[in-house]
């Protein structure tokens, strides 16, 4: 059982958020696009945070975070994008499909490691 | 008829890919110097290839690089590993990363100016690829060298298809952009 799902097509980036949130004791799980990241999900419906990139192969972030309020109806599970868009259609989108939260890459967990330990209940 | 990339968005193209190259490809607060070339030769044996594409306009964006040493080692001090760690797809994934987060920046400067507009997922590709840039016709192709480090540069390229004149009020931007990043903005 995981308390935070890091969805990423970049092992660069899974491995390094991943990492960085185990070193500070949560535990993660990671999936490779959209279409894994609603998979995992739904095996593992304990999942408190998703943080997710947006362009991705199979199935992007958005409408990952669409059909996880959607087809899975969890209106629970926080939702934070980390990504390179910052455009403002994207960022109503995300709202739209009530993502609580927007970073734009690169990660630097110092900055948010505090505010995702609440967002995952830990 | 040809289409035309106007002086100004030239400029604004350097610009913008030499503030995303600094702030991608180095360490922060480390010099990236990026010049223009005019040297079309390619010998590193692969790129990773982006598109930003808006309605009126392609750009690709090719990062040329070989496997070796040098830029596992450069690559590996980014992602604090060590050169024998930074191997095989592992290496391939960290560049195609590395790239990813310098064709955002380059994709968030042009969202400023054109609101409709996206980017590619990245492609790792044999050099021989980018010979065939010529079948696109583009309307603008430069070629840059980034110094990423005392013991590496870098070659990048390019190429602007333009489906209409391409023009934008360019003005110096992207230093302030950089701020915004890896902020959490909460909703």
């Amino acid at each position: 059982m995981a308390q935070i799902l890091i969805v990423d097509d970049s092992s660069t980036v899974r491995g390094e958020v991943s990492d960085f949130l185990r070193k500070n004791g949560l535990t993660v799980e990671t999936a490779v696009d959209g279409k894994d990241g609603l998979a995992k999900l739904q095996r593992d419906p304990q999942i408190k945070l998703i943080v997710s990139d947006i362009n991705m192969p199979n199935m992007d972030g958005l409408t990952m975070a669409e059909k996880v309020r959607g087809e899975l109806r969890n209106t629970t599970v926080n939702i934070v994008m980390l990504t390179t868009e910052n455009s403002l259609m994207m960022k109503e989108r995300g709202k739209a499909a009530g993502i609580k939260g927007w970073i734009v890459k690169p990660f630097k967990g110092d900055a948010v490691l505090e505010t995702f330990r609440k967002l995952a209940g830990g | 008829m040809t289409n035309v990339v106007s002086e100004r968005a030239r400029s604004g193209l350097d610009h913008f890919l030499a503030q995303a190259t600094k702030n991608a490809l180095v360490a922060t607060g480390e010099s990236c110097p990026v010049t223009p070339i005019d040297d079309a030769s390619a010998t590193e044996r692969e790129v990773v290839m982006f598109t930003v594409s808006s309605y009126t306009f392609r750009i690709l964006l090719f990062i040329h690089f070989e496997s070796n040493a040098a830029t596992r080692a450069h690559f590996g001090r980014l992602a604090d590993k060590s050169v024998d760690e930074m191997a095989g797809e592992r290496f391939l994934d960290a560049m195609m990363e590395r790239g990813n987060l310098l064709c955002g920046a380059l994709n968030r400067e042009l969202a400023l100016f054109f609101p409709h507009i996206g980017m590619s997922t990245p492609c790792i590709l044999h050099r021989s690829a980018v010979e065939h840039i010529g079948a696109v016709t583009p309307a603008f192709t430069r070629r840059y060298r980034a110094q990423v480090s005392a013991d590496l540069a870098l070659r990048l390229t390019i190429a602007v298809c333009a489906f209409a004149d391409l023009d934008f009020p360019f003005d110096h931007r992207a230093v302030d952009e950089t701020k915004a990043a890896s902020e959490l903005e909460i909703f």
